[in-house]
This record gives C-alpha cells, sequence and structure tokens, in this order.
C-alpha cells in the first residue's frame, strides 16, 4: 500500500465501522450483540495496526507520509484541502491513540456486555477514534478544528449515554458549552491568523513559514486565544468544571476520552503550535502558570474526593496540569512524553476502577468499597502498579516523564512554578495511596457481586505491560538512554540542561519526597479509620465552590437577561407600544363614529359650524386685502 | 415556456384552477404532490446546467406595461439558485411528512400558491413586478393562520398582516419614488433594476429611499426592533406557514437587501452598512439569549431563526467575498435545518398535542429514530462540523475579522448563542423520563422518514463537500465584490 493509501484506511477504517453499524442500529431491531462487536473491534482493530506500522516508518525512515483527499472549501484566497500528514509529531500522537482506543474497545465489550444500547455505544466510540485521528492528522488548522469539535461532540454524547437520567446529559451539555467557549478562543485565532497570512497558504507549514509577518502583539494574542481552546478541552483554570461531570459517563468513555486521548487534545495543539509559541514567550509562561495552579487545585481537590471516578479526574486534570508546565517553559517533547505514559496508567485506572465499580453494585464511593483486595486481586496489583507510576517511584514511565518535567522547571529558572509542581506531585502520591490504601487496605472483606469478563483483564494486562516499560524508551541520559522520543519528534524545544549531579539530586530528594508521603498516607489510611476520621471540609469537596460561583456569576444572569430580554424589551417595551399605535386607531375611530350618528340636528349643526368657519376664514382672508 | 417562467407559474396556475373547481381533497393532494415534484425536477435541472461564471442565466425579458416601463424581467445568479432551490425541494417534502395529518383543501393550494409567489420574487429583476410577488406570498400565509391556526390566530393573522403590509407600502413609495426619479433623469418611466440603478439621487433622497425598502425588508427578516410579530406569528400559524415563512420567506428579506439594495444604492448601502452590521449582531445575540427563557418549542426555534437571520443580515452588509458566500450559503443550510426542525415539532404536535418544553420529555428512550433525527437537526442548527451550517458560519466569521476584528469577535458568539438553548431543549425533549404525553410516542413512520433523510443527506453532503456547492455561489459573490472595490476606488 501507499502512504496515502495507509493513511487514508488508519482514518476511514473507523468512520465506515460506525457507519455500517448505524446503518444496522437504524434500521433492525434486536441485533445479536456480536455483530456490533465485531464492527467495532474491526476499525478501531485495522486504525491501530495500520497507527502502528506507520509510526514505525516514521521512526526508523523519517519518513513523512501525506495523503491528499479532496478540496474542502476554496474561495478566493480562502483554501482548505482535506489532506493528512503523519509527521513526527502525528505519528507520535497516533502511535498511543489508536492502540489505546483499541484496548479500550476490546475493555468496552466487556463493560458494556448485555447493555440494551450497546450498539449505540460502539458507534460514538468508532466515531470518536476517527474525529481523534482527524485531529491529530489534520495538515491545516482549520481540519484539525473539525476533528477537534467532533471529538468534543461525540465527548457530549457519551458523557449523556445513560439519557434516562436527565443529570447525565445536563453533564453533557455541560462539558460541551465549555468546550465550545474554548473553541470561541481557537476559531477566532484561526481566523485571525488567517486574515493576517492566510492569503499565502494555511496548510500548518505554510503557517509558520510566514509567522514572522505578523505583529508580534498581534502574535502573542493569537497564541493566547489558540490557548483558550486547550483550557476548554484539556480542563485547565478556569474552564475545568466539565471534566468531574463528565465521569457521568460509562467509565470505558472515562478511561478514553476524558483520560488518554481527548482531553490531550489541548497539550497536542500547543505542542503542533510551537514555532507560534516560541514567538510568543510572554504567553508560553502565562501557559505553564495556568498549568501550575490547575495542577496544583486539582490535586488539592483531589484529597478530599470519595468518588473513585471524581479523584481519578481531578488526577488528570492535574496530569495535564504537568503538561502544560512543561508546554509553557518550552519543553514541548517532555509534555508528549509525560502525556505518552500518562495515556498508559490513567487508562489503566479506570479500568481497573471499571472493574471495581462493576463488581461491587455500582457503587463508587471508596468509603463504601473498603476491604476488596482479596476479592479483586488482579485489580489490585494493577492498581497498585499504576498509583505507584503516577506518584513518579522509579522505575515506571511516569518516573521517567514526571521527572523530565521537574527537572526542565527547576532549569527553566522559574522556581515558584517549580515548588508549585513539587507540592502537585507530592500531593499526587498523597490522594492515590490514600485511594489505594483504603480500598485495598482493610480488615473488612466484601465478596465480589457481579463477575467481570475476562475480555476486560487482557486489555488491562497489556496497559500495565506499557505502563511499567514505556518509560524505558525515551531514557534521559543520566541512565544512559539517549531520549529516543524527544529526538525523534524533533520539535522545536528550547529547554535548559542541567548538569548531571543536579539533575541525580533532585531525582533522589523528590523520590524520596514521594516515599515518605506514601509511607504517611500508609500510617493514616491503611488498616486504620483515617477515612472516616477527616474532617470534611466543604470547602475542598465542593473544589472551592467554583461551580456555585460560575451559576451565581453567569448562568443566573444569563436567566435573567434572558427573560429581560423577552418579557420587558420585546413584549413590554416594542410590543406593547405598536399594538397601542394600532389601538390608538381604533380609538379614533370610534371617536369619529360617534360624530356620525344619523340625527339629522348633528349634522344641520356640522353645517351652521362650516358656514361660520368658512364666514370667518373669508372675512380675514378679505380682511388682508382691505 | 422556460423554465423560470414554469417554475413560478406552474404552481400559482394550479393553484388557481384548484381554488376555483371544487375537487376531493385527495385529488388534490395528488395534484400538490405532482406539481411540486416537477418543479422540483426543474429546478435540479436548472441547477445542474447552471453556469456560474455567467452573471445572470436564463434571463426574460417581456415589455409589459410600455407607457410605464414595466417589463416581465426575471434570471438567476448563484445567490437567488439556492433560494429557488430550497423553495423547490423543501415543498414537496412538507407534502410527504405532513399529508396525513392536514385534510384541508386550503392548505395546499395556499402552499402552493405561496411556493409560485417566492419562486416569482426571487427572480423577479424588475421592481414592480418583485413588488407583486411579495404581496402575492403574503396572503397565502394571512389565510393560513387564519384558517387553520392555532389560539388566537385571528388576531396574530391580522398582527402580522399589519405589519407586512406596513412594510410593502413603505417599499411600494420608494420604488414609485425612484421611479420618477429615473423619468426626471432620463425622460421615461422605467421600474428595471438595471435602469434604475444608474438614477442619480442625492444622498437624503436616496437614505429615504433606503429606509422604505429596508423597513420592508427588515420586518420580513426580521431585524431587531421589528421582530415582534414573530413569535407570536410562528406559535399560532400551523407548520406548512411557518416553514415557508422562516426557511423561505425570511430568507427572501435578507436576500432583497442584497439584490436591489446594494445594487439600487450602492453608495449609501455601503455608508450605513457599519450601522445594519451592529444592528445584526445585537440581533443574533438578542434572540439567542431570549430563546434561552422560551418554554413553547415554535417560539424558541423562532427566535432561534431570527437569532441566525441577522448572522445572515451581517453576512450581506459585510459584503465581502466571504461575508456573501456565507449568508448564501448559510441561507440554504438554515432553510434545511430549520424545516426539517419545524416538521418534527408538527410531528410532535401531531402525537402528544404539546408544544411545551415541560410537557415532553423521554422521547429518545420511546422513539429513538425520531430521536436521532431532532438532534441531528437541532445540532445542525448549533453548527456542529461537519453540516452545513458549520462552513456558512466559519465563512461569515471569516469576513468578519476581516472586515474588523471586533466585529469578528462578536460575529464568533455565534457558535455559542445557538448552543445556549439548544442543549438545554433537547435535554428536556428529548432526554429523561417519558411523560404523560410521550409514553405512547409513535417513532418515525414511513413517509416520514422519507422526507426528513433528503434533508439530513443535504446537510451532511453540504458539511462534507462544501466547494461543490460553493462553486456555483462565489463567482455571482465575487463578481460583486470585485466591482465594490472598483467603486470605492472612483
Amino acid at each position: 500500500m501507499t502512504d496515502a493509501q495507509l493513511l487514508n484506511v488508519l482514518l476511514l477504517a473507523p468512520l465506515l465501522n460506525a457507519l455500517l453499524m448505524f446503518v444496522i442500529n437504524f434500521s433492525f431491531k434486536n441485533v445479536k450483540q456480536f455483530i456490533y462487536t465485531f464492527f467495532a473491534l474491526l476499525g478501531s482493530g485495522v486504525s491501530a495496526i495500520v497507527a502502528i506500522y506507520i509510526a514505525f516508518i516514521n521512526y526508523s525512515e523519517h519518513k513523512l507520509l501525506v495523503s491528499h483527499l479532496f478540496t474542502w472549501l476554496d474561495i478566493s484566497n480562502f483554501s482548505v484541502e482535506v489532506s493528512l500528514r503523519a509527521d513526527a509529531l502525528g505519528s507520535f500522537m497516533i502511535l498511543f491513540v489508536a492502540p489505546v482506543s483499541f484496548l479500550i474497545h476490546i475493555y468496552a465489550t466487556g463493560y458494556m456486555d448485555k447493555d440494551k444500547s450497546y450498539g449505540r455505544f460502539f458507534i460514538y466510540f468508532n466515531l470518536f477514534v476517527f474525529f481523534m485521528l482527524l485531529l491529530v492528522l489534520a495538515d491545516n488548522p482549520i481540519l484539525m478544528f473539525i476533528g477537534w469539535e467532533g471529538v468534543g461532540l461525540i465527548s457530549y454524547a457519551l458523557i449523556g449515554f445513560y439519557i434516562e437520567d436527565v443529570k447525565n446529559t445536563y453533564a453533557g451539555n455541560k462539558a460541551f458549552i465549555l468546550n465550545r467557549v474554548g473553541d470561541f478562543g481557537f476559531l477566532s485565532a484561526l481566523m485571525l491568523l488567517f486574515v493576517m497570512i492566510g492569503d499565502l497558504g494555511f496548510s500548518f507549514d505554510a503557517i509558520f513559514a510566514h509567522l514572522i509577518g505578523v505583529d508580534s502583539s498581534l502574535l502573542s494574542f493569537i497564541a493566547l486565544l489558540l490557548f483558550v481552546g486547550a483550557m476548554g478541552k484539556s480542563a485547565q483554570i478556569p474552564l475545568f468544571v466539565w471534566l468531574p461531570d463528565a465521569m457521568a459517563g460509562p467509565t470505558p468513555v472515562s478511561a478514553l476520552i476524558h483520560a488518554a486521548t481527548m482531553v490531550t487534545a489541548g497539550v497536542y495543539m500547543v505542542a503542533r503550535f510551537a514555532p507560534l509559541y516560541n514567538m510568543a514567550v510572554d504567553v508560553s509562561l502565562f501557559i505553564a502558570y495556568i498549568g501550575a495552579f490547575s495542577a496544583l487545585f486539582a490535586a488539592i481537590v483531589a484529597t478530599r474526593q470519595y468518588d473513585i471516578k471524581k479523584i481519578l479526574a481531578y488526577s488528570t486534570m492535574s496530569q495535564l496540569g504537568f503538561m502544560f508546565m512543561a508546554l509553557g517553559v518550552g519543553a514541548y517533547s517532555t509534555a508528549l512524553f509525560h502525556m505518552f505514559t500518562h495515556a498508559f496508567f490513567k487508562a489503566l485506572l479506570f479500568m481497573g476502577a471499571g472493574v471495581i465499580i462493576v463488581a461491587f453494585h455500582h457503587k463508587q464511593d471508596i468509603r463504601e468499597l473498603r476491604g476488596i483486595r482479596y476479592s479483586v486481586p488482579f485489580v489490585f496489583l494493577m492498581m497498585f502498579i499504576a498509583s505507584l507510576t503516577i506518584s513518579a517511584i522509579p522505575p515506571f514511565s511516569a518516573f521517567f516523564s514526571k521527572d523530565a518535567i521537574m527537572s526542565t522547571l527547576f532549569a527553566s529558572g522559574h522556581f515558584d512554578i517549580f515548588i508549585m509542581a513539587l507540592v502537585a506531585s507530592l500531593l499526587t502520591a498523597f490522594y492515590m495511596f490514600r485511594m489505594v490504601f483504603v480500598l485495598f487496605f482493610s480488615e473488612k472483606y466484601q465478596e465480589v457481586t457481579q463477575k467481570s469478563s475476562k475480555t476486560m483483564f487482557y486489555p488491562m494486562g497489556i496497559l500495565t505491560l506499557l505502563t511499567l516499560f514505556s518509560g524505558f524508551w525515551n531514557l534521559p541520559e543520566i541512565f544512559g538512554g539517549n531520549l529516543n522520543i524527544s529526538h525523534w519528534l524533533h520539535l522545536a524545544d528550547k529547554s535548559a540542561t542541567l548538569s548531571h549531579e543536579t539533575e541525580f539530586l533532585l531525582m533522589l530528594g523528590n523520590t524520596l519526597l514521594i516515599v515518605g508521603v506514601i509511607y504517611y498516607a500508609y500510617k493514616k489510611y491503611a488498616y486504620a479509620d483515617g477515612i472516616e476520621q477527616e474532617k470534611q471540609i466543604d470547602f475542598l469537596t465542593n473544589k472551592f465552590y467554583i461551580d456555585e460561583i460560575y451559576h451565581v456569576l453567569i448562568v443566573k444572569p444569563l436567566g435573567f437577561v434572558s427573560l429581560f430580554f423577552d418579557k420587558t424589551i420585546s413584549a413590554f417595551l416594542i410590543d406593547k407600544s405598536i399594538n397601542n399605535l394600532a389601538f390608538l386607531y381604533g380609538k379614533l375611530g370610534k371617536l369619529f363614529s360617534r360624530i356620525e350618528n344619523g340625527n339629522v340636528r348633528f349634522y344641520a349643526l356640522y353645517i351652521l359650524f362650516g358656514v361660520v368657519f368658512g364666514f370667518i376664514y373669508l372675512y380675514l382672508l378679505l380682511g388682508a386685502f382691505l | 415556456m422556460s423554465v423560470l417562467t414554469t417554475l413560478i407559474f406552474l404552481p400559482i396556475v394550479t393553484a388557481l384552477i384548484l381554488f376555483l373547481t371544487r375537487i376531493n381533497i385527495h385529488i388534490v393532494k395528488v395534484i400538490y404532490m405532482i406539481v411540486t415534484f416537477i418543479v422540483m425536477f426543474l429546478a435540479m435541472k436548472l441547477y445542474i446546467h447552471f453556469d456560474p461564471n455567467s452573471p445572470m442565466s436564463w434571463v426574460e425579458f417581456h415589455p409589459w406595461i410600455v407607457q410605464y416601463g414595466i417589463a416581465y424581467h426575471i434570471g438567476v445568479d448563484g445567490v437567488s439558485l439556492g433560494i429557488v432551490m430550497m423553495n423547490a425541494i423543501i415543498m414537496p417534502l412538507v407534502a410527504i411528512a405532513l399529508y396525513k395529518q392536514r385534510d384541508k383543501r386550503g392548505y395546499w393550494i395556499n402552499l402552493l400558491f405561496v411556493q409560485g409567489g417566492i419562486m416569482g420574487a426571487v427572480l423577479s429583476l424588475d421592481l414592480m413586478l418583485f413588488y407583486l410577488f411579495w404581496e402575492v406570498m403574503l396572503l397565502p400565509i394571512f389565510f393560513m393562520i387564519g384558517l387553520f391556526g392555532y389560539n388566537k390566530n385571528h388576531f396574530f393573522a391580522m398582527k402580522f398582516n399589519m405589519y407586512t403590509i406596513f412594510g410593502s407600502l413603505m417599499m411600494l413609495i420608494s420604488i414609485l419614488y425612484l421611479a420618477v426619479a429615473y423619468k426626471t433623469e432620463f425622460g421615461s418611466y422605467s421600474f428595471d433594476l438595471y435602469d434604475l440603478k444608474n438614477t442619480h439621487l442625492n444622498s437624503v433622497e436616496s437614505l429615504f429611499v433606503f429606509s422604505g425598502f429596508m423597513v420592508a425588508f427588515a420586518i420580513k427578516i426580521p431585524i431587531f426592533p421589528f421582530h415582534t410579530w414573530l413569535s407570536d406569528t410562528y406559535r399560532s400559524a400551523p407548520i406548512g406557514a411557518v416553514i415557508v415563512m422562516s426557511a423561505l420567506m425570511a430568507k427572501l428579506g435578507a436576500y432583497a437587501i442584497w439584490r436591489f439594495l446594494f445594487t439600487l444604492l450602492e453608495k449609501t448601502s455601503h455608508e450605513v452598512a457599519n450601522y445594519f452590521i451592529a444592528l445584526g449582531l445585537f440581533g443574533l445575540i438578542f434572540f439567542g439569549i431570549s430563546a434561552m427563557s422560551q418554554t413553547h418549542l415554535k417560539r424558541m426555534f423562532a427566535l432561534s431563526s431570527a437569532s441566525h437571520l441577522s448572522l445572515i443580515v451581517v453576512g450581506f452588509f459585510i459584503y465581502d467575498v466571504y461575508g456573501l458566500t456565507g449568508s448564501s450559503y448559510l441561507i440554504v443550510a438554515h432553510a434545511l435545518s430549520s424545516s426539517a426542525l419545524f416538521l418534527m415539532v408538527g410531528m410532535m404536535y401531531e402525537r402528544t398535542q404539546s408544544h411545551y418544553l415541560e410537557a415532553l420529555g423521554g422521547i429518545a428512550t420511546v422513539a429513538p429514530r425520531f430521536a436521532f433525527f431532532f438532534a441531528f437537526f437541532a445540532l445542525s442548527i448549533v453548527g456542529v462540523p461537519l453540516t452545513a451550517g458549520f462552513v456558512a458560519e466559519v465563512l461569515i466569521i471569516l469576513g468578519a475579522f476581516d472586515y474588523n476584528i471586533y466585529v469578528g469577535f462578536i460575529t464568533a458568539t455565534t457558535i455559542l448563542i445557538a448552543m445556549l438553548f439548544m442543549f438545554k431543549m433537547i435535554s428536556s425533549v428529548l432526554y429523561g423520563k417519558v411523560t404523560q404525553a410521550t409514553q405512547n410516542f409513535q417513532d418515525l413512520r414511513f413517509h416520514e422518514f422519507i422526507a426528513l433523510v433528503p434533508l439530513a443527506l443535504l446537510v451532511v453532503a453540504m458539511g462534507i463537500f462544501p466547494n461543490y456547492f460553493i462553486k456555483k455561489i462565489e463567482p455571482t459573490a465575487l463578481s460583486y465584490t470585485v466591482e465594490k472595490k472598483v467603486s470605492i476606488h472612483e
């Protein structure tokens, strides 16, 4: 197959299978479940294999793969091609997006087993893979925006998947609306870019080649607007409030969309626009601060959450904050490396949570789920490994990626950001092991109520292996590695380097602190009732009341304004006055009709008036002559 | 007889014949079906053979009232083609979707009549002819609201009528003024668009003439603050009339601004463009936010339409190639989506006897296919990618940013506005628990399905392959904007 065909197959396999499943789902009732299973796995499986192959070609031969499908729009200077390109960054993205999607598809066939909307679920899931790949492989920002909005749309549909409860769909609405607020920034930025340099071509290459012609303050503005889009999609302060609510969707959705792939799109976008952000240094710094605040905020809130999925959701937000810190100081490939490892361990954590939720009567509160170690030993093992990884314990994968972020932050000289990152990473260890110790380390014993199917465990096993070993691929020089991924990506990194001694000390101190925190969590929560004795801090459980603040500041006023517009301005001010004007004619008519009442005496009177006024007029007229 | 004349008069003449003879309702429906399908077929042929590069195609010119220079002058170009196509495609689909619901002869006769009227108004290149058709298409709607409408329909039919006639009279005065001015300058009467274009008016005169036209168009569209007839009329009107008003007649108002005002009073139009862009943007936000607190579905969609029409007006007044193309595209895109949505509201009313949000709910559980189409069209109004609305909105936003960066930002809020009420609406209509009204909700019937599928396919096709459709519009838009640049240079 040629390059173009490979890319087309990669992109269109999930789309075609989604369409097929849609037609089947629409036309027939009571379709056998295995038919959907077959098509769903076919679509994502083919794209996963092709994605690995493409990434391999790109990695080994440094070959750029391009495929031009058709012209989307061509008006005057505005021409947008539907073409795909797999450069190093794109290949790297599809390398984990497509296979992780495939693994979660497999997992979901077990999780969604016997659900009455089984078909609908996999239509959305395959469509999601399509839009995500479109986002990643687009060769111009407009096409990327289409994929970007597409994944948002699917995320909306899947958050509100259980439609019988209208609250779920409200969570979906919230996600889509907040994402679109971000998209408003994204689209505005693209349009501004086009107005400035679009007539020279609007593919990524053309844009980056002509950036020099844009006024620098405007360029910063554009960079900022683009980042607003990333804030929405990647759940950063202040547009993050949808992510915790998004946990209303089925757990595979949380694993795939709200942990491993879609939410990382913001990080990808900033990395894609690296040439732009390298020119807008002030905005980059702003990104780093937003990332730091988000990481810290989410980590603090996560320490007082009791819903297992909410803990993981805040943890995702926090980890995304780490990636943005790295992006902000210009360490693009470091951020992407963390995104890579994060996809594996976070998906694994969510899958574990999903197994637990299914196994124990759809309970999600960690206080009610105590003592399940011996009922789900495999899950315990895998989640324990994943928790060690996310806490950055060597030699698991996230140790390398998070350590790379910490050392670049240290090297960049922004110590305030570094301190925030350090605190956030310590809190990460704390809330993760709080969860682990509460769930698994207790004298109690709970019986599994519903056995999980085997298909859910195989993908988890694979992800566990990836969680364990994927870090070695980008081994830093200090351990004798040669940063394979960073070299492959070849992005416009501008990271300062540390001497090996400093880096080693940093690593050591970091790890010791984290181990200390884990020990503290062990003392407090394992085989103890630390969780029951926790003081309820409503401030934290309710995430600083941000939702309520938004409600008072935005939602309520909008409702009032809407009523004011409709009732006061339209109905009262305008419509009433126009109606009254019309009614006035009616009243005048009535008045005049009273004059014309058919009585001869009245008419005689009118004649008299007429004659009198006529004479007066004549007299005045003549008087003027006289 | 040529194609365009057939498109105009086939429906009108058929309607008149049906009106004068007393034929069984079933045969009326069959005849309606046949005629609208012929019109659709002819329009398709027109579309395929349409040559976008010629400035005006299929022009017909027959002198009519010679001593006053009134002529039967019609023709089609890239922008009017969109409305012609929508008029031809939507009318038969309305019949397919609703043919079981409406058993009154007048309903179908009026719809046929209005189809011809709209065709005439879109294709006219003579101002008197345009005025005639503009009035002709008003009457059937008036009758439909009065005869087949819902609560307080007589009052609202009258209100609608008064409003529109007031606007039309203002336009008539402007037309006559222009014609007289032409007579004094060139010595003979003419009502032809391309003759009157050459009339020289001083700036005060042209401002008055402009206002006369604009009042008529602003009421029809409607632009803020001429909108107060809208939501009540839509609420009271039967579905067929609502579709005609929202999908076709309102668009005609926006189209007429471009066709007549920018041709006749080019300089004035460009001078006042800023004010109307501001008014349009205000309307976009005002109507959108007003729609948020509506509890009646038809009222909500009425305001939603008004919001999008304000955006179309903005696109026309921006008057560059992106704005013009985008607005022309949005005319078609919105016609497709809104007519489908209103059709589905009609189906919903037939099944549940309710238009109120709080009475509905849980439809997705009992009628998944209905829910799919309803959600699809609602989302296409919001302008999600891969639907036609997305393309149009991107183009208008692009034009706006090109025009002025602040205008650009406010225009870009369009991607937020429709969302404010649409998602809440989808949630409360389709999701949640079934209510008393919706528990026996019947899923899409076959004929309803047949009516909705072409609309959905068109929306998607126009979203994925916009270039094919836009190539029919672009040369027209381009030719006008090139003229503009030259004339500003002078």
